[in-house]
């Protein structure tokens, strides 16, 4: 196979339009996917990188740029490459460092990033059905498997971020769902509207420091944008509140679900004001029975000093 | 779990200044009047002040003593106090350890409860939710919360019985896969269970081996109401509200044990050195009127208890 045959390759494979790629423990298939390190068309790696990263498919591009990785043993003009691509500067790797813009992955960028050039460290591989239907799995380690706390898995070829920074992957309790809404604008322009995006959300995790989010997007004002580092404000109504509680939050990740046509989306709270803390406490804090308490106190005792 | 006998009374209150040690002292009162011989234990570990309301200014022999190993039992502590058939065990006030004791001094303390020779031993707890005042609260058979209608005070005395609750709970998780799921950073999150019923939901599927005890030391916590410094009727219904949210929320059995008026009386004894002296004086009426009744119903209590143990062991 040619290299400029093995990128129409990837291209046809991260088109969406080709079959579930099943690469698991099929080694000829990935090798034939591999072009010869020396003929590599590095501009033909980085013109689809671009035009994947441009249409929003940031893990495609990975895919891209982690598989070009591997063909390399020298890798010493790819990873130049990558760095132009990532827009950071060759160094020591150290995953305490920031160096990925936030347009371009979002909260977990370092780790992804790094990974892509530590390319003993990085493999993909196609979710068998564990993680949903054309998710692809990014394993950090050197086992696979679900319950490896290392592992960072990417959802689909519509997620923008994911990976062990997911809080779901996290959990020991597990959460209910909660009867909220949140009333949301998107600050900044985004996407041809340059004023803020307004929508509803409906609040599924909540905690001091941020939120999950989900907005059904009926008409598509969300689509195509690029979320992840965005600000919003968002405000939200707690019960027994009288006023909504307003804060600024940035969108750490975001999940596209075309079936329901709906975003999931993580919000870190970025200066949440007291009250907020508090009502999230009222709420979360098995602060209910609180409330009924009072409800009580003031209809059968008659006052709340 | 160290067997109490059944006349231990557990007193706390969650907050300061409900008049726990005022209850305690007029139910201790009211007893010794009653020909029973009772045993006070200040239980407030970090900052014990019932021998000072009883006008004892230095206390000859405290609880660190046996903290210490200086004496092996908690008998040898026993104090006479000028109240009829009531005998003191003042709380130390120069141990550190005492007032956050490992687990085997909190064992030998407890297990040296209940080998006090007495017929009821009423032990005041500190304010707080530590877990030391809810481990002693929880070893006794007999529970008492004091709580005025002041909202702080509801809600402190509300907070304890739950903290109480999740203290019971944990302890029957360990050793199970659910060990954590009462600690502070999991128990904060949200969706996190907030009632009995969520709870149990939760522990039925992560620890299935462990609901059956868990239910059935709910089952067993029944804690005792005491609403002090009534001003209205009204007020009287914080007993009521208080017992339906333990119900409705953690599944908590609660008992009226009585409702006490406010009486200026006793916020000038609680001024006074001679607490004691105060109460003797004080005859029937009023607040001290409404102590009898607590005491009698202890004493009740008590009895009914006893016998049941000696039936279920005949």
């Amino acid at each position: 196979m040619t290299p400029s045959a093995a990128i129409e390759a990837w291209r046809s494979l991260l088109s969406g339009t080709s079959d579930r790629p099943s690469w698991r423990g099929d080694t000829a298939r990935r090798r034939a996917l591999l072009p010869v390190a020396d003929e590599l068309d590095l501009l033909g790696v980085s013109a689809l990188v671009d035009e994947l990263a441009g249409r929003g498919r940031y893990i495609a591009a990975l895919a891209v740029l982690r598989m070009a990785n591997a063909t390399i043993d020298s890798s010493a003009p790819l990873k130049k490459l990558l760095s132009e691509l990532l827009a950071i500067t060759p160094r020591e790797a150290d995953p305490s460092d920031d160096p990925v813009p936030s347009e371009f992955l979002g909260s977990h960028r370092p780790a992804i990033a790094w990974s892509v050039l530590e390319r003993d460290r990085l493999e993909i591989v196609p979710n068998d059905g564990d993680f949903g239907r054309n998710s692809w799995v990014i394993s950090t380690g050197l086992d696979r498997g679900p319950s490896r706390l290392d592992w960072a898995f990417l959802w689909g070829s519509d997620t923008e971020v994911a990976g062990k920074l997911r809080p779901a992957g996290r959990r020991k309790v597990t959460r209910r769902k909660l009867e909220l809404t949140a009333a949301i604008a998107l600050l900044g322009p985004a996407g041809p509207r340059q004023g803020a995006t307004r929508f509803t959300a409906q609040v599924t995790d909540l905690t001091a420091r941020g939120a999950g989010l989900v907005v059904v997007d009926r008409f598509d004002r969300l689509y195509g944008l690029q979320l992840v580092g965005k600000k919003l404000r968002l405000s939200l109504g707690i019960p027994g509140r009288t006023e909504p509680i307003s804060t600024i939050g940035e969108i750490c990740w975001t999940e596209g679900d075309e079936t329901t046509r709906s975003t999931q989306m993580g919000v870190r709270f970025l200066d949440p004001p007291a009250e907020l803390q508090e009502g999230v406490a009222e709420l979360i804090d098995g602060r209910r029975d609180v409330q009924y308490l009072w409800s009580l106190v003031e209809s059968h005792v008659g006052r709340r000093s | 779990m160290i067997g109490m006998p059944e006349g231990t009374w557990a007193i706390a209150g969650g907050k300061g200044g409900v008049g726990k040690s005022v209850v305690t002292l007029s139910a201790a009162y009211w007893l010794g009047r009653l020909k029973h011989q009772v045993a006070l234990l200040d239980g407030d570990l970090g900052g014990a002040n019932l021998h000072t309301m009883l006008g004892v200014r230095i206390p000859p022999r405290t609880l660190d003593d046996f903290v210490l190993k200086r004496v092996p039992t908690l008998d040898d502590l026993l104090l006479d106090t000028s109240l009829e058939g009531v005998r003191l065990i003042a709380g130390g006030s120069d141990t550190p350890a005492l007032a956050n004791p490992n687990y085997a001094q909190k064992t030998r303390l407890l297990r040296a409860m209940a080998a006090i020779e007495t017929d009821l031993l009423l032990v005041d707890l500190g304010a707080g939710t530590s877990l030391n005042t809810l481990d002693l609260f929880l070893a006794a058979p007999n529970r008492v919360v004091v709580l005025t209608p002041q909202p702080t005070s509801i809600q402190n005395a509300y907070g304890f019985i739950k903290a109480a609750f999740f203290r019971l709970v944990a302890k029957e998780l360990r050793g199970t896969p659910l060990k954590n799921l009462l600690d502070p950073g999991q128990f904060r999150e949200a969706g996190a269970p907030q009632t009995a019923e969520e709870l149990f939901q939760e522990i039925a599927i992560g620890a299935p081996d462990a609901i059956d005890a868990v239910k059935r030391a709910v089952d067993d916590l029944e804690i005792h109401l005491i609403v002090n410094m009534i001003r209205s009727p009204k007020e009287e219904k914080v007993g009521p509200v208080v017992s339906e949210v333990c119900r409705k929320f953690l599944g908590v059995r609660t008992r009226i044990l009585g409702a006490i008026p406010y009486d200026p009386k006793i916020e000038r004894w609680a001024l006074a050195m001679e607490q004691g002296a105060l109460i003797r004086q004080a005859g029937d009426g009023g607040a001290l009127r409404c102590a009898y009744d607590i005491a009698y119903r202890m004493a009740d209590r008590t009895r009914q208890a006893d016998s049941e143990r000696t039936k279920r062991a005949s």
